[in-house]
């Protein structure tokens, strides 16, 4: 009988020491991995993507660099004045016409052409359903730039003039239709008269708010080139840019 | 001891000897997860010979059963809790030890083993029967390890009840045979042997308990919110849950996210819910209105993002209906994207968003709650909680979740 026993003892002390041990060093190691960080199928975790602004591929070193001065000397960075008029602007952005509509041209699918009647700001139908649309689509950018511009057919203050009007009908649209308290922090206004960057027929295909019939014609005459070009310029380019500036 | 006792002892001794198996497979799968990552889980009736991945579907019954809160204790005293199969492994060692006692020392046929091994397999069974109605009324999946250690409870009792039965004749025989015991000598016994018991099913208890490391530290390590303030009016109020006056807490969601279903779903049965005060921030992982996705994780999220919107003091509904239909808003195939048909059921079941839906002034709202996202620099996945300010750390969203939320609510 008092082998019985002591086999029982001794039957029982292993097992308990199996259990014990095996329960210590189960959990012993699963702390050393959560102190070390190491994994148990070797696996490093991948660092989760962060929440950020746009940055696409059209935001290239030389189009943030002219956004930026255009940006920060039309009062959008760090306050003061909002809006940039045309001879303040060829010297804020410091490159020629040619150069600046060529920056412009990547945002073709983004953007918009708003288009004016002759000496007129007022927004037709079409253009406030594009405005509206094109606000609404901000996604993650953090500038929406309104650049307005006149045709060649009035004297240069004149044009200067429609051109400011256009820019702050847009403006004043935004600002009643969203009543958006961030606005102000969102919206360049830029106006540029006739004297910089007039819009050529490669804009034809931007996305108008009202057909241009001249833009049609596979073939124009010159005046008919002539007067597509002021009907493309009476106008106001819209667009958020997905760049981080 | 007669032969059929002895043979009895062997049908006891398997039936241990499994039980300790599986329940040993299925604490060291538990224990594994206390690093804070996952791990593929044993889930076979053969545990260690087949190969295990994280995305094996066959393992999907034990994941929800080791996940759920029915796998441990003390979950909000110790991360993750005390896994019960850690008395499991200790009662099943218990009826080993006594299976390879009886039958070494050809003794077995005594009260006092015969006792704690029928005590032993009754316990054994009794939890069985209740883990086996918890699988089918409240998880309605079945870990197969733990179904190994159901069948294995089934011979230890059918053992140890044979074992007991036996052993009457052979104890009979043996007093005729001049053996004598008295009735003290037995009580002594018995109590050792139910001794022995609880000191092989508290044991591994007591030592796990004494080994798990401080969680409190990695708690708070997760990150907080930049700011707490809401100026946009992004934050969705989510209907009937939580207090209103309970701690901040913004459940950041994807519709069309399962983890996110499962996880709301657990958060809000759990008991610390009632202190807790939610809001919903939309984050839909779909590249329709998200411009930080490159691809469509959950293609027709925004359909719903929006939809809550409209919906505003009723987004909660919204959610849940998400939730509920997940599966039909799946995408059916590569090509498929199924925004037209969610939008279809989303406009079936609350019409009067209709006119909302599409309008830019929703857009403009969605927008702000993904860029909401962006001024906080939240990561970019779902789902998260934020209580009080403070992240919630993916890690302890599963096994850590009551640990972690008695930490962030302070009650600990």
């Amino acid at each position: 009988m008092k082998i019985a026993w002591i086999l029982n003892a001794v039957v029982m002390v292993v097992l308990l020491a199996a259990l014990g041990s095996g329960t210590r060093s189960m959990v012993q190691a699963a702390a050393h991995r959560l102190e070390t960080g190491e994994s148990l199928e070797g696996q490093k975790k991948p660092a989760p993507l962060i929440a950020s602004k746009a940055e696409v591929a059209y935001c290239t070193d030389e189009l943030k660099s002219v956004l930026r001065r255009v940006l920060t000397n039309c009062g959008l960075i760090g306050g003061g004045r909002r809006g940039c008029q045309p001879n303040e602007l060829r010297n804020v952005a410091q490159i020629s016409d040619a150069d600046f509509n060529a920056l412009f041209k990547s945002l073709d699918k983004r953007a918009g052409i708003i288009l004016f009647d002759p000496e007129k700001d007022e927004l037709d139908a079409g253009a406030k359903a594009m405005l509206e649309k094109a606000w609404a689509d901000q996604r993650g950018a953090s500038y929406f730039f309104v650049v307005a511009r006149a045709s060649t057919d009035d004297t240069t203050e004149k044009n200067r003039m429609y051109s400011h009007k256009r820019a702050n009908s847009v403006l004043f649209y935004l600002q009643e239709r969203f009543k958006d308290p961030e606005l102000d922090q969102k919206l360049g206004l830029l106006w540029l008269g006739e004297e910089y960057a007039q819009l050529d027929q490669n804009f034809c295909n931007w996305n108008l708010n009202r057909p241009v019939a001249e833009c049609q014609k596979e073939v124009r005459t010159k005046a008919e080139d002539v007067q597509m070009t002021k009907e493309l310029n009476r106008s106001a380019i819209i667009s958020w840019i997905d760049c981080r500036l | 001891m007669s032969k059929k006792t002895y043979l009895f002892f062997t049908i006891a001794l398997i039936g241990a000897a499994l039980g300790l198996f599986y329940s040993g497979f299925s604490t060291s799968d538990f224990v594994a997860h206390l690093d804070r990552q996952l791990h593929p889980v044993s889930c076979s009736l053969l545990p260690g010979l087949t190969e295990t991945t994280m995305l094996d579907q066959g393992a999907e019954g034990c994941k929800v059963a080791m996940f759920s809160p029915y796998s441990s204790f003390w979950r909000d005293r110790y991360w993750g809790g005390v896994p019960w199969s850690l008395f499991a492994m200790g009662l099943f060692g218990f009826a080993l030890a006594v299976s390879v006692w009886g039958l070494a020392s050809r003794k077995g046929h005594h009260l006092a083993p015969n006792i704690g091994l029928l005590l032993a397999a009754l316990v054994a069974v009794a939890a069985s029967l209740v883990f086996f109605s918890i699988s089918v009324r409240h998880l309605h999946e079945f870990c197969k390890t733990c179904v190994g250690t159901y069948i294995a409870s089934g011979i230890l009792v059918l053992g140890a009840a044979l074992v007991f039965v036996s052993s009457i004749g052979d104890r009979r025989r043996a007093s005729e045979a001049g053996e004598k015991t008295t009735g003290l000598a037995n009580v002594i016994a018995i109590l050792v042997v139910l001794v022995e018991m609880g000191l092989a099913s508290v044991l591994p208890v007591a030592l796990f308990v004494n080994t798990v490391p401080d969680y409190g530290k990695y708690i708070s390590e997760c990150g907080t919110l930049k700011s707490r303030e809401d100026k946009n009016n992004v934050l969705l109020p989510l209907g009937k849950a939580g207090a209103a006056s309970g701690a901040e807490s913004i459940l950041v969601v994807d519709p069309l996210c399962p983890a996110c279903a499962a996880f709301h779903k657990r958060i809000q049965e759990a008991p610390f819910a009632s202190k807790m005060s939610f809001k919903l921030a939309i984050l839909p992982l779909d590249v329709e209105c998200n411009w930080m996705m490159t691809d469509s994780m959950h293609p027709g999220a925004c359909v719903l993002a929006k939809a809550m919107i409209c919906a505003r003091d009723k987004a909660g509904e919204i959610l849940e209906f998400s939730y509920a239909n997940q599966k039909e808003f799946r995408p059916k195939d590569k090509a498929d994207n199924p925004s037209a048909r969610i939008r279809e059921a989303v406009l079936k079941a609350w019409p009067q968003v209709k006119d909302c839906l599409d309008s830019p002034d929703t857009k403009i709202a969605l927008n702000k709650s993904l860029n909401w996202a962006v001024d906080q620099s939240l990561p970019v996945l779902t789902p998260q909680l934020y209580v009080n300010g403070q992240r919630l750390c993916d890690e302890d969203t599963d096994l850590g979740l009551d640990y972690a939320m008695s930490r962030l609510l302070g009650s600990k």
